[in-house]
């Protein structure tokens, strides 16, 4: 949502900006003058690098107008609060703050999560989001060739996504640590949230010792190669 | 690059794991939110409405308009569009656009690479650094080599590494074939290719 948001706002201004651009340097280096197969429609500003920026023509033609001081008014206030927003859309990082597990509470639980929610009644159980994505992030963390591992909860309740952040140790089987994860970390997750189709979208790295270091150590000739 | 590089007959890579289940999903790139970029243009915008708001309202109620903006109108209505910083500001103006165009319509992020999912419900993602870690722990490990640097971009994964004992070509083979059984412990969707160059440790110093 908010990735699609930025995406198309950062694209419209890219447009706006680069057209600006482009016309300016066509009038700025005479382009129309040089290039002759370059034709520009009538109207069109900036034609001559003799133009300025704002002709005065332009800047009076509309603000006489009784009309004009209310709308610009009223455009920069909508644009403030529109950008204000944007910004303010780039701040939030918080995952799902608390989670009721469908069904949790109630006998059984059955398959379906959602037709379960409703049914929590008097005994329901509310999941503080961090806590499960804590236990998680532990269970992950005791995993052969796991270093270190946190985690998050996010997207909504009906549909919680787990992001996993994993530390691997250096001689880790990557492949293997994925497969256990799934059977043994996120199987339990599902369990817990009574969410069969929880998603987890899961980041591996590895820790302090960086690849182009260079290491003193001798080489350790004596490990067989298999 | 060079030929030395250029292994003879590299050993075909071991065979991928079998998958799991009923075809494999895909996992595409991980796509950028762009927060950085957006939050810096949020910003330039509303301080710019809220600076022209400011002025305007200013002026409607009988204030003389701000300084600034007076002699940002000045300059913009007398100065003509050769000048050079009118064509500099063009310059800038387009290349800054084509960027944001850039910034909203590539992936991004370019330092994760996709992993095989072992099911389709988890999308995992191993940064390059990392792949190059577990690459260098690897190349550590074949006897002769005494230090090795590893980068991985997202096609190629350079391994430079110094021969200590043994016959070059040796270390080589075995070197290729350590890096690629380990490259297929990576699970990576798209497996750079190995590109390796060896040097002799240098005579001098110890």
């Amino acid at each position: 949502m908010r990735r699609t948001v930025n995406r198309v706002l950062l694209a419209v201004l890219g447009v706006v900006l680069l057209a600006a651009g482009l016309t300016a340097v066509v009038g700025a280096f005479d382009l129309t003058r040089r290039w002759s197969w370059l034709s520009l429609p009538g109207g069109w500003p900036w034609t001559s690098p003799h133009d300025v920026l704002l002709p005065a023509a332009d800047r009076q033609r509309w603000s006489g107008h009784g009309w004009f001081w209310p709308v610009a008014i009223a455009v920069l206030v909508v644009g403030a609060l529109l950008t204000l927003w944007w910004l303010l859309a780039q701040l939030r990082t918080r995952g799902l703050r608390r989670m009721v597990p469908p069904g949790a509470g109630a006998d059984g639980g059955g398959r379906d999560g959602r037709s379960d929610g409703e049914r929590g009644g008097s005994g329901r159980v509310v999941v503080r989001g961090q806590a499960l994505a804590d236990a998680i992030a532990d269970t992950a963390a005791a995993q052969p060739g796991v270093e270190s591992a946190h985690a998050r909860l996010a997207g909504s309740g009906s549909r919680p996504r787990v992001e996993l952040y994993l530390t691997l140790h250096q001689d880790a089987d990557a492949a293997a640590v994925l497969d256990l994860l799934d059977e043994r970390v996120l199987a339990d997750a599902r369990g817990a949230l009574r969410a069969p189709d929880l998603t987890a979208l899961v980041r591996t790295r590895t820790g302090r010792d960086r690849a182009v270091a260079r290491l003193d150590r001798p080489s350790p000739a004596t490990r067989e190669l298999r | 690059m060079t030929a030395r590089s250029v292994h003879p007959a590299p050993p075909p890579p071991p065979a991928p794991r079998p998958d799991t289940g009923t075809g494999t999903p895909r996992v595409g790139r991980s796509w950028s939110a762009r927060r950085i970029p957006s939050a810096v243009c949020a910003l330039l915008i509303c301080a710019a409405a809220v600076a022209l708001l400011q002025d305007v309202v200013a002026v409607r109620t009988g204030a003389p308009g701000q300084r600034w903006r007076r002699s940002l109108t000045h300059w913009l209505t007398t100065h003509p569009l050769d000048g050079t910083w009118v064509r500099v500001g063009a310059c800038v103006v387009a290349v800054l656009g084509l960027w944001l165009l850039a910034l909203a319509l590539t992936p991004g992020r370019r330092h994760l690479l996709a992993q095989r999912p072992p099911v389709p419900s988890v999308t995992p993602y191993l940064d390059r650094p990392s792949a190059a870690a577990l690459l260098r722990d690897t190349a550590l490990g074949v006897p002769g080599v005494g230090e090795a640097a590893v980068t991985v971009g997202r096609r190629r994964a350079r391994v430079r590494a110094q021969v200590d004992f043994r016959e070059r070509e040796e270390v080589r083979a075995d070197l290729r074939r350590a890096l690629e059984e380990r490259m297929g412990t990576l699970a990576l969707r798209r497996e750079p290719r190995l590109r390796i160059r060896l040097r002799d440790r240098s005579p001098v110093g110890k």
